[in-house]
């Protein structure tokens, strides 16, 4: 898929709202509203970076042990 | 109001190591100090008064024997997130108050090992995150110390303590240690176990330390990871980049002083140069954001779903926020963290370290609800770079700017000595004054 297929922040917050309308219902999807609008904006930005195919795997995901 | 409060840790282990002073006068002291002012800055969850002079008490009669440790009668605050044994670990969390921990965490036990004496328990935001503490800023009352750390940053910040344990999942200890006039370190991601601290976002979470002085932070550091070149001095004037993305988003006070600081730094001989990031700063602080909205949500969905009239308002909504964000985009997330990394890491060929204010403003009122700006913090929890604040200014209402300079992943020790090399040319603010 390329960067411009990806979905813009409007298109996001509408799929964050539905699931949580569908998930919490309308009251707790409003009171989210705010965090929603946030996670939009992110996810938007993060889908649109340019990332080749297999360029770099998932660095420090949590496999990594503690130092000491 | 004891001097020995007032004057840098590492000065003080000295004159206890030859004997000048007892460890059992320096956490008197301190406690003294808590006795003060504790009552209206509501740094501290316990304070364990009996054990403290009472460890103070053995390790003195073993000095009278000739035995001295490296960090003799230093004593500590732990953040109410990580153990000590015997002492409930609360976070902020009324169903956890009877949680009396079994053991210490490892941290908290190498400290012990090393002759420190913890003094108790400073209060956290809730598990670390958002909802604030009862905490205020020594500086102003009225003002937030910044968090999740808030104990831990205005109990060294109001000389109550020489050193506090903090954690940082996005700016956790270098921002409540910059707003409370403090040093706060956040060294390299994993630099020390996590065992025995309670987790907020895996990847992302760091153990830190709070102290008065840089060189104090070097004295602590190096301590615990045996590594006596973090309290080496500085071989030559060092090359700093300063970013030019951050003093661009700061408050008009902090962007002046950064200024400043710069000017001072290239008088004293550091090569000083301005650039821009290799990428979007607005890219990385959302690859930061998404990834610990995720990991929230997974560390707490199981207790939220049994206990949600117990938490305040934050950790629910992050929960249900970061419950529905599609796998796919986390997954890339991750990826981004790793390409922007070496980005950053590709800056230290050139520079020995970066600069940026520490944070975008001085501390807010707390009646705004908020712990402050986690813009200027999180971009270096993201990529495990160690980062340590200064706090090298006072904005015009009489509250703390911090100076924050980032080095290379695995590089601590070098970045603490170039920050004790800035602690000396820059100088630090006094400490506040109490009424």
């Amino acid at each position: 898929m390329s960067p411009e297929s990806e979905p813009s922040v409007e298109a996001f917050a509408r799929l964050l709202r539905r699931a949580a309308e569908e998930r919490y219902g309308p009251e707790r999807a409003e009171a989210l509203a705010g965090r929603l609008q946030n996670s939009a904006r992110w996810l938007a930005l993060i889908a649109a970076a340019p990332l080749e195919f297999a360029e770099d795997p998932p660095d420090r995901s949590g496999l990594d042990g503690d130092l000491r | 109001m004891s001097e020995l409060t007032q004057r840098p840790a590492m000065d003080t282990v000295a004159r206890i190591q030859q004997r000048q002073v007892s460890a059992h006068e320096w956490v008197s002291a301190c406690l003294d100090q808590i006795d003060q002012i504790e009552p209206w800055l509501h740094a501290w969850v316990h304070v364990d008064r009996a054990a403290a002079l009472r460890a103070a008490g053995v390790l003195d009669e073993r000095s009278a024997r000739g035995a001295v440790l490296p960090l003799q009668g230093l004593p500590f605050g732990v953040k109410d997130i990580i153990d000590v044994e015997g002492l409930p670990t609360e976070a902020g969390f009324s169903p956890y108050r009877e949680r009396v921990a079994r053991r210490d965490a490892p941290i908290v036990a190498k400290l012990r090992a090393l002759g420190a004496i913890p003094l108790g328990k400073t209060h956290t935001t809730q598990f670390a995150f958002s909802d604030p503490a009862p905490t205020v800023n020594p500086y102003d009352p009225d003002h937030t110390p910044g968090g999740s750390s808030s104990g831990s940053g205005a109990a060294v910040g109001a000389r109550t303590v020489p050193l506090a344990l903090g954690t940082q999942t996005a700016g956790s200890v270098l921002r409540p240690a910059a707003y409370c006039g403090a040093v706060g370190l956040k060294p390299t991601f994993n630099w020390f176990t996590r065992a025995g601290v309670l987790p907020l976002a895996w990847s992302l979470d760091h153990l830190g330390l709070i102290t008065q002085t840089a060189r104090d932070a070097a004295l602590v550091y190096g301590a615990l990871v045996d590594d006596p070149s973090a309290t080496a001095t500085q071989p030559a004037p060092p090359r700093i980049a300063v970013i030019d993305e951050f003093g661009e988003r700061s408050e008009p006070e902090v962007a002046a002083h950064q200024h400043d600081v710069r000017a001072r730094l290239s008088d004293a001989g550091a090569e000083v140069v301005n650039i821009r990031l290799p990428f979007d700063l607005d890219l990385l602080l959302a690859v930061h954001h998404l990834i610990m909205q995720v990991e929230v949500a997974e560390v707490h969905r199981a207790q939220v779903a049994e206990m949600r009239d117990a938490y305040g308002p934050a950790i629910p909504s992050e929960v249900d926020s970061g419950a529905l964000i599609p796998a796919i985009y986390d997954q890339k997330a991750r990826r981004l963290r790793g390409v922007l990394g070496r980005q950053v890491d590709a800056l230290f060929d050139t520079y020995d370290a970066l600069l940026l204010p520490t944070a975008s403003n001085v501390a807010p009122p707390r009646v705004l609800g908020s712990t402050g700006d986690r813009t200027f913090q999180s971009p270096w929890s993201l990529l495990g770079t160690p980062a340590i604040t200064l706090p090298t200014g006072v904005g015009a209402h009489g509250l703390p700017i911090g100076t924050q300079l980032i080095g290379r992943r695995g590089a601590d020790a070098a970045l603490l000595r170039l920050a004790a090399w800035a602690e000396t040319t820059l100088g630090l603010i006094a400490p506040p004054v109490f009424g």
